[in-house]
């Protein structure tokens, strides 16, 4: 049998863990239905909203800023859900009356923290995603509708005319949309034609977001919030929340205040020049730093930032089983 | 303690960039100074400015000059811009081809300036003793 990681173990942990805390888990599906269906609709459940959509340009802004909107409550609710689950992972460790439960049960220490690790990332994810493309399907089944030949009535808050619908009237629904597809792959093409012998050249370029890129940034970003919440949750007994927030502000304000202070006086120096009689020489003529052209891959590198915190965490937590 | 060192460590790695940065500019501007002090040396009797876009005065003086070899410049050079004055035997030549800056050249009585491809030099009149300059006219 395999000490640290052994799969039949971790489903029996999983299982135990999810049959334990059903009940908390269901309320919490059925709040992210509820605000996930009233965000699809923008608030306003119970108003259809009509828009013109007379040629096929006005359909096609009409489609895809509808899928832009559901991207942007999509993400936006995966990072407050996400934030809510990471902020309670560890309440039965920090909790005096279960910490003992929790740690004397017979799994492994790696097997224990990755069913927190998954639960928070993984598992949310899904979840979320289930929840989302099924309300916003309902709501987008009669909420947004698009009408080829539009009909205007007054009615307007600002006393502006509204579209309103007319029997046998073509309509079309907005899309839900991959809310993954992030950016688009765009790769430009430029043809030269040489004035001296007519020689053609070709060349092909690709946007500097690649979509491996951009997906990469987000996994970034959405990793490190998790994990500073998690880091939260295993950090402070009670107001995890509120206490992580107070805490990072508080450490930002300190080091983006010291970082301005000294990249204020940098700045003032490093006008670099110098005269002879009246010709003044210079290298830099704003005084500001020229960073250098660094490809948009070291990006990559802000990696670090989730992984030393989810390190930490496995420390803290190691701690408390020891 | 180790957030801190997380976040700090970016700040740090920024504030290295800038200062490697700050003294290469500083030893840029240094040798340039010096290459042009090294010119103010030596005599000059020829001036040709070519291909110029760039505005560029011309004032003729004996008066104003601190140099001794016939021509000083005022205004402002980029150190990047160092290799367009070049000078061969007494004849300087200023190569205005991607060149940002804006400048007087003043030369004394003998140094002759020839123009070529240049439609912005403005030959002015010989300076008097009263007279004011101000930079980029």
């Amino acid at each position: 049998m395999n000490e640290i990681f052994e799969l039949r173990r971790f489903w029996a942990l999983a299982v135990k863990f999810y049959r334990e805390n059903m009940k908390i888990n269901l309320i919490f599906i059925a709040v992210m239905v509820v605000v996930t269906f009233v965000a699809a609709c923008k608030g306003t459940p119970f108003l259809i909203e009509y828009f013109p959509i007379p040629t096929e340009e006005a359909k096609f802004d009409f489609l895809a800023g509808k899928r832009a909107m559901y991207g942007q409550i999509f993400w936006s609710l995966l990072v407050v859900f996400s934030i809510i689950v990471a902020v309670s992972s560890f309440k039965n460790v920090m909790s005096r009356q279960k910490v003992v439960s929790v740690l004397l049960l017979p799994a492994s220490f790696f097997e224990k923290y990755l069913l927190v690790f998954l639960h928070s990332t993984v598992v949310i994810l899904l979840v979320h995603l289930a929840v989302f493309y099924g309300t916003a399907s309902i709501a987008n089944n009669y909420k947004y509708v698009g009408m080829k030949i539009p009909h205007y009535t007054g009615g307007g808050l600002f006393g502006n005319q509204l579209p309103y619908p007319v029997p046998g009237q073509e309509v079309v629904h907005s899309e839900v949309g991959n809310v993954f597809r992030l950016v688009e792959d765009k790769i430009s093409y430029k043809t030269t034609v040489s004035k001296e012998n007519g020689e053609v050249v070709y060349s092909r370029s690709r946007s500097i977001y690649s979509p491996f890129l951009a997906w990469n940034l987000v996994i970034i970003g959405w990793m490190f919030i998790v994990s500073i919440f998690m880091w939260g949750s295993i950090t402070f007994r009670k107001g995890s929340a509120l206490l992580t927030i107070l805490s990072h502000a508080l450490l930002f304000l300190v080091l983006g205040w010291s970082a301005f202070r000294i990249f204020k006086d940098v700045l003032a120096g490093n006008r670099i020049s110098s005269y002879l009689y009246d010709l003044r020489f210079f290298a830099q003529e704003t005084g500001v730093p020229e960073l250098p052209d660094l490809s948009m891959w070291w990006f990559l590198l802000f990696y670090i930032f989730p992984v030393t915190y989810f390190a930490i965490i496995w420390r803290k937590f190691k701690d408390k089983q020891v | 303690m180790i957030l801190f060192i997380l976040y700090t460590l970016p700040i740090i790695a920024f504030f290295v960039m800038i200062s490697i940065q700050t003294k290469d500019n500083r030893k840029l501007v240094e040798s340039a100074k010096n290459r042009i002090e090294k010119m103010y040396q030596q005599p000059v009797n020829m001036v040709i400015v070519k291909n110029m876009n760039e505005k560029i005065s011309v004032i003729e003086t004996d008066h104003k000059l601190k140099t001794s070899n016939g021509i000083e410049f005022s205004g402002f050079l980029d150190v990047d811009n160092i290799s367009n004055l070049e000078t061969s035997g007494d004849t300087l030549m200023i190569d205005g081809n991607g060149m940002r800056f804006r400048l007087i050249l003043f030369t004394s009585k003998n140094v002759k300036v020839d123009t070529l491809n240049s439609s912005n030099v403005e030959l002015a009149p010989p300076l008097q003793p009263a007279d004011t300059v101000k930079h980029g006219i």
